[in-house]
Protein backbone atom coordinates (compact mmCIF):
# COMPACT_ATOMS: atom_id res chain seq x y z
CA UNK A 1 0.00 0.00 0.00
CA UNK A 2 1.05 3.49 -0.50
CA UNK A 3 1.93 6.08 1.73
CA UNK A 4 1.14 9.41 0.93
CA UNK A 5 1.41 12.83 3.47
CA UNK A 6 -0.62 15.52 2.69
CA UNK A 7 0.15 19.41 3.76
CA UNK A 8 -3.24 21.52 3.12
CA UNK A 9 -3.65 24.19 5.77
CA UNK A 10 -6.84 23.86 8.11
CA UNK A 11 -7.88 27.16 7.68
CA UNK A 12 -7.08 30.01 4.99
CA UNK A 13 -8.81 33.64 4.44
CA UNK A 14 -10.42 33.78 0.98
CA UNK A 15 -8.21 35.14 -1.23
CA UNK A 16 -4.98 33.76 0.51
CA UNK A 17 -2.77 32.19 -1.79
CA UNK A 18 -1.98 28.68 -0.25
CA UNK A 19 0.44 26.46 -1.03
CA UNK A 20 -0.07 22.76 -0.89
CA UNK A 21 2.42 20.02 -0.40
CA UNK A 22 2.33 16.41 -1.38
CA UNK A 23 4.41 12.95 -0.55
CA UNK A 24 3.89 9.67 -2.25
CA UNK A 25 5.99 6.36 -1.61
CA UNK A 26 6.63 4.67 -4.80
CA UNK A 27 9.90 2.90 -5.89
CA UNK A 28 9.49 4.72 -9.55
CA UNK A 29 11.46 1.94 -11.02
CA UNK A 30 12.36 3.44 -14.33
CA UNK A 31 12.69 0.35 -16.81
CA UNK A 32 15.98 1.53 -17.64
CA UNK A 33 18.00 -0.62 -14.20
CA UNK A 34 19.31 -4.54 -14.53
CA UNK A 35 18.82 -6.18 -11.57
CA UNK A 36 21.88 -8.44 -10.17
CA UNK A 37 21.07 -10.83 -12.86
CA UNK A 38 21.69 -8.30 -15.90
CA UNK A 39 17.89 -8.32 -16.51
CA UNK A 40 16.08 -4.87 -17.16
CA UNK A 41 13.54 -4.85 -14.31
CA UNK A 42 10.36 -4.14 -15.75
CA UNK A 43 9.12 -0.36 -15.17
CA UNK A 44 6.74 0.68 -12.23
CA UNK A 45 6.30 4.28 -11.86
CA UNK A 46 3.61 6.51 -11.27
CA UNK A 47 2.42 8.23 -14.61
CA UNK A 48 -0.31 11.15 -13.63
CA UNK A 49 -1.14 12.76 -10.82
CA UNK A 50 -4.43 15.27 -9.93
CA UNK A 51 -5.30 17.52 -7.75
CA UNK A 52 -8.99 18.87 -7.67
CA UNK A 53 -10.46 21.38 -5.55
CA UNK A 54 -14.04 20.74 -4.47
CA UNK A 55 -14.35 18.37 -7.60
CA UNK A 56 -12.28 21.33 -10.32
CA UNK A 57 -9.19 19.87 -11.10
CA UNK A 58 -6.37 22.56 -10.19
CA UNK A 59 -3.46 20.84 -10.61
CA UNK A 60 -2.55 18.14 -12.71
CA UNK A 61 0.82 16.68 -13.61
CA UNK A 62 2.33 13.97 -15.87
CA UNK A 63 4.95 11.53 -14.68
CA UNK A 64 8.15 10.18 -16.33
CA UNK A 65 10.77 7.59 -15.83
CA UNK A 66 13.06 10.27 -15.05
CA UNK A 67 11.14 11.43 -11.62
CA UNK A 68 12.82 10.17 -8.35
CA UNK A 69 11.45 8.00 -5.82
CA UNK A 70 8.88 9.10 -3.60
CA UNK A 71 7.50 12.33 -5.58
CA UNK A 72 6.98 15.37 -4.47
CA UNK A 73 4.98 18.01 -5.16
CA UNK A 74 4.54 21.32 -4.03
CA UNK A 75 2.30 23.92 -6.02
CA UNK A 76 -0.13 26.80 -4.70
CA UNK A 77 -3.69 28.08 -5.49
CA UNK A 78 -6.13 30.35 -4.31
CA UNK A 79 -8.52 29.50 -1.26
CA UNK A 80 -12.16 30.38 -2.86
CA UNK A 81 -14.27 28.28 -0.90
CA UNK A 82 -14.30 25.71 2.24
CA UNK A 83 -14.75 22.24 1.00
CA UNK A 84 -12.36 19.29 0.42
CA UNK A 85 -9.34 19.31 -2.07
CA UNK A 86 -8.74 15.46 -2.86
CA UNK A 87 -5.45 13.98 -4.62
CA UNK A 88 -4.92 11.26 -6.79
CA UNK A 89 -2.07 9.60 -8.18
CA UNK A 90 -2.09 7.01 -10.53
CA UNK A 91 0.43 4.50 -12.85
CA UNK A 92 2.38 1.02 -13.93
CA UNK A 93 0.64 -2.15 -13.14
CA UNK A 94 -3.49 -0.28 -11.94
CA UNK A 95 -1.47 1.40 -9.33
CA UNK A 96 -4.02 3.59 -7.48
CA UNK A 97 -3.91 6.15 -4.92
CA UNK A 98 -6.15 8.46 -3.42
CA UNK A 99 -6.23 11.32 -0.37
CA UNK A 100 -7.94 13.92 0.94
CA UNK A 101 -7.91 17.41 3.27
CA UNK A 102 -10.96 19.33 4.48
CA UNK A 103 -9.72 23.33 4.43
CA UNK A 104 -12.34 25.77 6.21
CA UNK A 105 -12.05 29.57 4.25
CA UNK A 106 -13.18 32.20 6.18
CA UNK B 1 60.50 28.04 7.79
CA UNK B 2 57.96 25.88 5.93
CA UNK B 3 58.75 23.00 8.82
CA UNK B 4 57.92 25.82 11.10
CA UNK B 5 54.85 26.54 9.87
CA UNK B 6 53.87 23.17 9.75
CA UNK B 7 55.03 22.36 13.51
CA UNK B 8 52.05 25.16 14.45
CA UNK B 9 49.70 23.47 12.60
CA UNK B 10 50.16 20.45 13.73
CA UNK B 11 50.39 22.32 17.45
CA UNK B 12 47.34 23.76 16.83
CA UNK B 13 45.52 21.10 15.28
CA UNK B 14 46.55 19.44 18.96
CA UNK B 15 45.04 21.97 20.44
CA UNK B 16 41.82 22.13 18.91
CA UNK B 17 41.36 18.20 19.39
CA UNK B 18 42.01 19.06 23.51
CA UNK B 19 39.58 21.69 23.29
CA UNK B 20 36.89 19.51 20.99
CA UNK B 21 36.66 16.51 23.95
CA UNK B 22 36.68 19.27 26.65
CA UNK B 23 33.41 20.90 25.60
CA UNK B 24 31.52 20.46 28.75
CA UNK B 25 27.93 18.57 27.65
CA UNK B 26 25.45 22.23 28.44
CA UNK B 27 27.27 23.70 25.55
CA UNK B 28 27.45 20.93 23.13
CA UNK B 29 25.10 22.01 20.44
CA UNK B 30 23.04 19.85 17.51
CA UNK B 31 23.80 20.82 14.00
CA UNK B 32 20.16 21.84 14.33
CA UNK B 33 21.38 24.81 15.77
CA UNK B 34 23.82 25.81 13.00
CA UNK B 35 21.33 25.32 10.29
CA UNK B 36 19.92 28.82 8.02
CA UNK B 37 16.68 29.23 8.43
CA UNK B 38 15.15 27.86 5.35
CA UNK B 39 17.28 24.87 5.85
CA UNK B 40 15.03 24.31 9.53
CA UNK B 41 12.10 24.90 7.95
CA UNK B 42 12.80 21.82 5.41
CA UNK B 43 13.47 19.48 8.44
CA UNK B 44 10.74 20.73 10.55
CA UNK B 45 7.93 20.17 7.58
CA UNK B 46 7.28 16.17 8.14
CA UNK B 47 4.81 16.57 5.23
CA UNK B 48 8.40 16.72 3.31
CA UNK B 49 10.11 14.49 4.72
CA UNK B 50 10.43 11.00 3.05
CA UNK B 51 11.83 9.55 5.87
CA UNK B 52 8.10 9.81 7.56
CA UNK B 53 6.98 7.44 4.66
CA UNK B 54 9.48 5.26 6.30
CA UNK B 55 8.00 5.98 10.11
CA UNK B 56 4.72 5.25 9.03
CA UNK B 57 5.41 2.19 7.69
CA UNK B 58 6.93 1.10 10.62
CA UNK B 59 4.40 2.34 12.68
CA UNK B 60 2.07 -0.44 11.19
CA UNK B 61 4.85 -2.79 11.00
CA UNK B 62 5.31 -2.25 15.16
CA UNK B 63 1.60 -4.10 15.40
CA UNK B 64 1.58 -6.70 12.83
CA UNK B 65 2.20 -10.54 14.10
CA UNK B 66 5.58 -11.94 12.97
CA UNK B 67 7.03 -15.45 13.60
CA UNK B 68 6.01 -18.97 14.64
CA UNK B 69 5.12 -17.10 18.31
CA UNK B 70 2.97 -14.77 16.25
CA UNK B 71 3.62 -11.57 18.51
CA UNK B 72 4.18 -8.25 17.24
CA UNK B 73 6.17 -5.95 18.96
CA UNK B 74 3.09 -4.48 20.44
CA UNK B 75 2.37 -7.38 22.32
CA UNK B 76 5.78 -6.95 24.82
CA UNK B 77 6.11 -3.31 24.56
CA UNK B 78 3.19 -1.77 24.45
CA UNK B 79 2.33 1.84 23.11
CA UNK B 80 6.11 2.68 21.26
CA UNK B 81 5.29 6.35 22.08
CA UNK B 82 5.72 5.80 25.81
CA UNK B 83 7.72 2.71 26.00
CA UNK B 84 10.30 3.77 23.40
CA UNK B 85 10.80 7.13 24.56
CA UNK B 86 14.50 7.72 24.29
CA UNK B 87 15.53 4.10 23.49
CA UNK B 88 17.15 5.64 20.19
CA UNK B 89 19.11 7.56 22.39
CA UNK B 90 20.72 4.79 24.43
CA UNK B 91 22.47 2.86 20.74
CA UNK B 92 24.40 1.56 19.87
CA UNK B 93 25.25 -0.27 23.51
CA UNK B 94 27.26 -2.16 24.54
CA UNK B 95 25.36 -5.61 25.31
CA UNK B 96 27.17 -7.77 27.96
CA UNK B 97 25.46 -11.17 27.28
CA UNK B 98 27.06 -11.17 23.73
CA UNK B 99 29.94 -9.74 24.49
CA UNK B 100 29.91 -7.32 21.70
CA UNK B 101 28.25 -3.95 20.80
CA UNK B 102 24.99 -3.72 19.26
CA UNK B 103 23.09 -0.89 17.36
CA UNK B 104 19.13 -0.48 17.45
CA UNK B 105 18.58 -2.29 13.95
CA UNK B 106 20.26 -5.36 15.69
CA UNK B 107 18.43 -4.91 18.85
CA UNK B 108 15.48 -4.90 16.84
CA UNK B 109 16.45 -7.95 14.87
CA UNK B 110 17.24 -10.07 18.31
CA UNK B 111 14.23 -9.11 19.48
CA UNK B 112 12.67 -10.86 16.37
CA UNK B 113 14.34 -13.95 16.52
CA UNK B 114 14.73 -14.25 20.31
CA UNK B 115 11.04 -13.24 21.02
CA UNK B 116 8.54 -13.25 17.64
CA UNK B 117 10.90 -16.29 16.35
CA UNK B 118 10.73 -14.96 13.11
CA UNK B 119 13.56 -14.66 10.40
CA UNK B 120 15.72 -11.52 11.13
CA UNK B 121 14.75 -8.42 9.04
CA UNK B 122 18.45 -8.46 5.84
CA UNK B 123 20.33 -5.08 7.12
CA UNK B 124 19.21 -2.26 5.75
CA UNK B 125 16.22 -3.67 4.36
CA UNK B 126 12.94 -1.58 4.09
CA UNK B 127 10.94 -3.36 7.22
CA UNK B 128 13.71 -3.11 9.27
CA UNK B 129 14.70 0.79 8.30
CA UNK B 130 10.94 1.54 8.63
CA UNK B 131 11.05 -0.59 12.06
CA UNK B 132 14.44 1.83 13.17
CA UNK B 133 13.23 5.00 12.02
CA UNK B 134 9.73 4.44 13.92
CA UNK B 135 11.77 3.16 17.13
CA UNK B 136 13.87 6.37 16.65
CA UNK B 137 10.92 9.00 16.32
CA UNK B 138 10.02 8.27 19.58
CA UNK B 139 13.36 9.36 20.85
CA UNK B 140 12.87 13.14 18.96
CA UNK B 141 14.86 15.83 20.32
CA UNK B 142 16.52 13.89 23.16
CA UNK B 143 20.11 14.02 23.49
CA UNK B 144 22.03 10.88 22.58
CA UNK B 145 22.87 9.58 25.48
CA UNK B 146 26.62 9.30 25.84
CA UNK B 147 27.68 5.54 27.06
CA UNK B 148 29.87 7.41 29.58
CA UNK B 149 26.51 8.40 31.57
CA UNK B 150 25.02 4.94 31.30
CA UNK B 151 25.05 3.09 34.54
Amino acid sequence: MARALINVPAKAKRGDIIEIKTLISHEMETGFRPDNTGKLLPRDIITDFVCKYNGQEIFRAELYPAISANPFFTFTTVATESGTISFEWSGDNGFSATESAKITVE
Amino acid sequence: MIRGVAAVLIGAALSVSVIAAEIPSSERKSGYDLMAREIRAMQDDDTANPGMLSVLDGEALWTRKAGTAGKSCADCHGDAQSSMKGVAARYPAFDAARGRPIDLEQRINICRADQQKATPFAFESKDLLALSAYVGRQSRGMPIDSPTTRA
